[in-house]
């Protein structure tokens, strides 16, 4: 007999306040010692999370109607230029669109950060006059409280597996996976490993369009697939992918977002970025589902690859295990290397345990996906110019 | 007794030993970390010093003339720990390891014992958390 569960019966359980959630890092140690068809009777959520650097994120804003009214054509908020190509006064910034006067070190995501800490924003605005819009000029001190909606929409976050950085030239390189030292000197990761969403429900079997998410300490959901998903990949054994593979569309109200659980970045040489703390709790619907959280740190391999290859398609350097990156160190064709991580397990761990809290506590319910995703989606190039070669 | 002292000196003393009497009146086990000659010629000199502690505080007592400064070093950087997300990204350029995210909290540490002050890691900070200490 197939032994299941549903959402709804683990909902009930939320209300009725005895539900049995545990992170994924807790979850484990149970795995081992039970496997997965006696654990299953023991545990009914898992939560995970990560925190770290996600540069497809930003927010859409609607500031009201002045009088007489303008169509915002241009727009930036403390300098930083937001898109002017939406209806009157909605824009949508960017997270790594940077200042035009502090170009090194304010950008989009200290705007959206701001906005979430109740600070003032100056907002600019201009338009050519329209008989509907007759304003051509606006500048205002905006703050969160004063705008109509405002919601994070990020186009991708939470990538399953990305790969770890090397540099194996002999100058610095300066990358959105930090600054890499010339000569292999070390190897910088992201993603949180065992924790990590993506890596708990590896085929997708729970999480889908409409699940609601713990998103920068908000209630969001996910909107979409993100861009660049990719589920069409080789994978290992456990089903985890061997190559950066699914992404997350996420959606979430700005106002109730905590800048303890998403902040501003800036790297030395590439720029601004946000750091997105995201938090995806796991039904444990059947021994199946339980099994795939129970996939630990030594069980995940990813690609370390040559940043320094100024090309599309870059070389692996090496493929390793995620309990090796968190060593502290690597070996690389017999040489020890250095490993720093880029996401901070420390933040990605009070996420999964206010997730489990909020939970237990009968705040946060679960939802069955609206839409699955589809698990033979590609990713395609750029079209090929004629200055390729 | 091991210890990091800052030296700041004015112009006059650009073309003066100073290291040297450290060493020859003082007896004093000398690195030097750091060195650089600034704007209005003023120089500073990180040392990691030992010797005993006596004598080192003998030599913060008598070397404090005008136009040099001297003062033990607690720390060379600060972390702003409201800032610090613990990601860990500037332990990859800290080759002393005076900065670290371990033990179970993973949690970043910083020994200042160990830094050497190179600053590779300032700049390396995606969150702005880590700043010269007050002194510097």
């Amino acid at each position: 007999m197939t032994r299941s569960r549903t959402v709804e019966a683990i909902n009930e359980k939320i209300k009725q306040g005895n539900v049995v959630v545990m992170t994924a890092e807790e979850v484990i140690q149970l795995l081992r010692e039970e496997g997965p068809e006696a654990a299953f009777e023991k545990v009914d959520v898992v939560t995970t999370a990560t925190f770290g650097p996600m540069c497809s994120t930003g927010a859409f804003l609607n500031f009201g109607h002045s009088d007489p009214p303008i169509r915002l054509e241009e727009i930036t908020l403390n300098d930083v230029p937001a898109s002017g190509g939406l209806a009157a006064v909605d824009t949508y910034i960017g997270a790594t669109d940077v200042s035009r006067t502090r170009p090194e070190d304010y950008g989009g995501a200290h705007v959206i950060c701001d906005l979430i800490e109740g600070k003032k924003v100056t907002l600019k605005g201009s338009g050519k006059g329209t008989d509907c819009y007759p304003r051509t000029q606006v500048t205002r001190e905006v703050a969160l409280e004063d705008l109509n909606e405002a919601f994070m929409f990020n186009p991708r976050n939470s990538y399953q597996n990305y790969a770890a950085a090397i540099n194996l030239s002999d100058r610095p390189i300066h990358t959105y996976m930090g600054t890499l030292l010339p000569k292999g000197t070390h190897v910088n990761y992201a993603t949180t490993g065992q924790l990590s969403p993506l890596f708990n429900d590896p085929y997708l079997k729970t999480i889908g369009i409409g699940t609601r998410i713990f998103l920068g300490g908000a209630q969001g959901y996910i909107a979409f697939q993100g861009t660049q998903f990719k589920t069409d990949v080789p994978r290992y054994e456990n089903g985890i992918p061997k190559t950066p593979a699914a992404t997350l569309s996420v959606i979430g109200q700005l106002r109730e977002m905590d800048t303890e659980y998403i902040s501003p970045v800036v790297f030395k040489g590439y720029g601004v970025s946000m750091n997105v703390g995201i938090g995806i709790p796991i039904p444990v619907l059947s021994p199946e589902v339980l099994a795939f959280c129970g996939i630990s740190d030594d069980e995940i391999k990813t690609n370390i690859i040559d940043y320094s290859v100024p090309k599309r398609s870059k070389p692996v350097v090496a493929t390793v295990s995620y309990a090796e990156l968190r060593s502290g160190g690597v070996t690389i064709d017999g040489k020890k290397v250095k490993t720093a991580p880029l996401s901070s397990l420390r933040k990605a761990r009070k996420i999964a345990q206010v997730l489990k809290d909020q939970i237990r506590n009968g705040e946060f319910f679960l939802t069955e996906p609206v839409a699955h995703f589809s698990l033979d989606s590609r990713v395609k190039t750029m079209v090929k110019g004629d200055d390729e070669a | 007794m091991k210890t990091k002292i800052m030296l700041t000196f004015d112009s006059e003393y650009t073309a003066k030993p100073l290291t040297y009497r450290l060493i020859k009146e003082y007896n004093l086990v000398i690195n030097i970390l750091k060195a650089d000659i600034g704007y209005n010629n003023i120089g500073h000199i990180l040392y990691e010093i030992e010797g005993d502690e006596a004598m080192i505080k003998k030599t913060l007592t008598d070397l404090n003339e005008p136009g040099i400064h001297l003062e033990m070093v607690e720390a060379i950087i600060a972390v702003d720990r409201s800032r610090c997300t613990d990601c860990g990204l500037c332990t990859a350029v800290c080759f002393p390891d005076a900065l670290a995210v371990t033990g179970p909290d993973w949690e970043l540490t910083y020994n200042s014992d160990k830094c050497t002050g190179c600053d590779l890691c300032l700049p390396v900070c995606p969150s702005k958390a880590i700043s010269k200490a007050s002194l510097l």
